[in-house]
């Protein structure tokens, strides 16, 4: 239920913003005022927000939830962190050729040929573009070290 | 005028920014093709990679993908009923019946010439409106400046979404966000949590990049879409001919672009909101309206070259007040101030050969999408919606994480990223506007500065804000826009439809 939702949003940003208006009173004056101000009125919305949730018009109505498929989602939000961590631990190219073919897999492509073709395309892509065009250097490979590069 | 403008043809037609703009059609066209990803995702994506580039080259290629992307939605509405874009909704109403009764082919032409026409006379509109309105501006000082700072945020919030207390707070949102980082003038640290990654600021991109471009591919790995279509959808050769009357071509083109141009200059209302308008104005003005909607081929025309009419016109206000016409400009904005470029008439005095030639950029852009939208071409755009959601999801993440990573070789960055991703993952769900965060934070501190240095105009006195006349006509402004969520709520109270949906009619504008 979206009104419900709304109320925990409206909550959550009340909470949030008076925290964050109170924090402005460790600054000097002239560098409170300002955020005191943007602070101040999100107070001011969030609390019409969270009131309004309780309105007779918004109680009543029924949205769509705020997960759709929420096993998806956290599967693929996991997996989206485990490939920063990755990629900044065994390397760009390592870590993308084995969470896109992963990923793919585990949402249920069953198409080994287009997933392999897929993903080394998109690396020689990426090496063709950042590292031969633009000279930018990319998360480092782990196995590079061990051979001394 | 004429001259810097003449000046900068010749340097946007260099190899490298032709090379750019190019390749930018190329990729918008297959960003608009495929459901999902829109032209902001294609820009919010290749602003990373635009970082190294020259200023011009950079624009250059973000203005083929807008425009690009733009066209590329009309080809899965026409031949799937799906809209590759938001601005693509009317394309559907007459382009798939076309293709129904077998005349793909003829839709898709018409879509491709209606969006280059509409493409081209809006940055005609951008190149003539343009350095007189920054002229204008000329005659603002801090206060004033301040005020259009507001007006900006003011609009974009209250008429983009479909809540203007959610809008209200998506902009709050950014202004904070602009706040972290060391004050400029007291030196004092603010919301930095002592990381020290955190005293220069967040970076624009990395918030950027995050709240638009993360959010579609989890929603992708949530509707684990495992077919692309079949080649069976994608057939293009037309049944029959048709007789397409140019005399109403042309007038249905007329009279389309100079609504998405106007639609498009109006803060906040640009983005779907022109196609809309204009498709309901080529109806009503028709012989034939009950044709419409069952594949009248003026629909297709009126819906593209509205749609693309809005993309140069909404960047007037955005170069020359820093007040974008739509979300997608707000995001252009962005990109403007990445590469050192800030909006205003100083812009046409220090940099004229980048802002003629991005608005030359918009204008080629547009003629090439008839070299690149033919029908060989559309044909080969056509087969990415064979492309699995499943596989496209692990690419757009793979592509976007390389991207924060490059911004300054940091993992920080990337990891920033991932939480502004989340963040606006749980925005698009609980419906909060997410261009009111990203112009907050473009124009935080410009908005801070103004108001600081006019209470220095005025000696501590804040009457100095609201005294000078230009201010007092931006006040007003901002006032009539925030009041206008009440008058549409009276409007409909009077239609005796009052709390039924007043907060959940469509949007003026979108993103």
């Amino acid at each position: 239920m979206l009104a419900h939702h709304d109320r925990m949003a409206g909550a959550a940003i009340f909470v949030l913003s008076v925290a964050a208006f109170a924090w402005t009173y460790t600054f000097p004056d002239s560098a409170a005022a300002y955020a005191r101000m943007i602070t101040g009125s999100m107070v001011v919305l969030s609390a019409v927000m969270f009131g309004r949730s309780f309105t007779a018009a918004e109680r009543d109505k029924v949205f769509e939830p705020l997960m759709r498929h929420p096993r998806r989602f956290a599967v693929g939000a996991a997996m989206t962190v485990a490939y920063c961590v990755g990629c900044e631990y065994v390397g760009y190219y390592t870590a993308s050729l084995v969470f896109i073919p992963t990923a793919a897999w585990v949402f249920g492509l069953r198409r080994p040929v287009m997933i392999a073709v897929t993903t080394v395309a998109y690396c020689a892509m990426i090496y063709g573009i950042f590292e031969v065009l633009f000279e930018r250097p990319l998360p480092p490979e782990v196995w590079m070290a061990w051979f001394g590069e | 005028m004429f001259e810097p403008l003449i000046h900068s043809f010749w340097v946007t037609i260099q190899p490298d920014v032709m090379l750019a703009i190019t390749g930018g059609v190329i990729l918008g066209i297959l960003f608009g093709a495929m459901p999902g990803l829109t032209a902001t995702m294609a820009i919010a994506l290749l602003i990373p990679l635009t970082f190294g580039m020259q200023p011009l080259v950079a624009l250059g290629m973000l203005a083929g993908v807008h425009n690009g992307a733009s066209y590329g939605g009309a080809i899965p509405a026409v031949l799937l009923r799906i809209p590759g874009t938001p601005g693509a909704i009317c394309t559907t109403f007459d382009g798939y019946p076309m293709s129904k009764q077998g005349l793909a082919r003829t839709a898709l032409w018409i879509a491709v010439v209606s969006s280059a026409v509409g493409g081209m006379v809006s940055a005609i509109s951008l190149m003539l409106l343009s350095p007189p309105l920054a002229r204008v501006t000329l005659a603002f000082g801090p206060p004033e400046i301040f005020w259009v700072n507001v007006f900006g945020l003011a609009s974009i919030a209250v008429l983009l979404g479909d809540d203007p207390v959610k809008g209200l707070l998506a902009s709050l949102f950014g202004l904070l966000l602009g706040c972290v980082g060391i004050d400029m003038v007291t030196g004092h640290e603010r919301f930095t949590f002592d990381i020290l990654y955190l005293v220069s600021g967040l970076p624009l991109l990395i918030v950027l990049v995050g709240l638009y471009a993360m959010p579609p591919a989890w929603e992708m790995a949530e509707e684990a879409n495992l077919t692309g279509v079949t080649q069976k959808d994608l057939e293009f050769k037309d049944s029959r001919g048709i007789d397409l009357p140019l005399g109403e071509l042309l007038a249905t083109w007329a009279r389309s672009c100079v609504i998405g141009i106007i639609i498009g200059i109006l803060p906040g209302v640009g983005g779907t909101a022109g196609g809309f308008i204009a498709y309901n104005e080529v109806r009503r003005a028709s012989r034939d309206p009950d044709s419409f909607g069952k594949g009248n081929p003026m629909g297709v025309a009126c819906a593209e070259s509205a749609n693309n009419a809005d993309n140069a016109a909404a960047m007037i206000p955005a170069l020359t007040l820093g007040v974008p016409g739509s979300g997608l400009a707000a995001l252009m904005l962005g990109a403007l101030l990445i590469h050192g470029l800030q909006p205003g008439p100083q812009l046409f005095r220090e940099a004229p050969d980048i802002v003629f030639g991005y608005m030359w950029a918009m204008f080629i852009s547009s003629g090439l999408l008839i070299v690149f939208g033919g029908m060989m071409a559309t044909r080969l755009f056509a087969q990415i919606l064979r492309l699995p959601q499943v596989l496209l999801m692990p690419l757009i993440i793979a592509i976007t994480v390389i991207g924060a990573y490059t911004f300054q070789n940091s993992f920080f960055d990337v990891y920033m990223m991932l939480l502004f991703g989340f963040v606006g993952f749980l925005m698009e769900r609980l419906k909060f506007p997410i261009a009111p965060t990203i112009l907050g934070l473009v124009l935080g501190d410009k908005a801070e500065f103004n108001m600081r240095t006019s209470l220095l105009m005025g000696q501590g006195d804040p009457a100095i804000l609201f005294t000078r006349p230009i201010s007092q006509a931006v006040i007003v402004l901002v006032v009539l826009v925030l009041l206008y969520p009440v008058w549409r709520w009276w409007q409909e109270k009077r239609r005796g439809r009052a709390g039924e949906d007043f907060r959940h009619e469509p949007p003026l504008g979108g993103e």
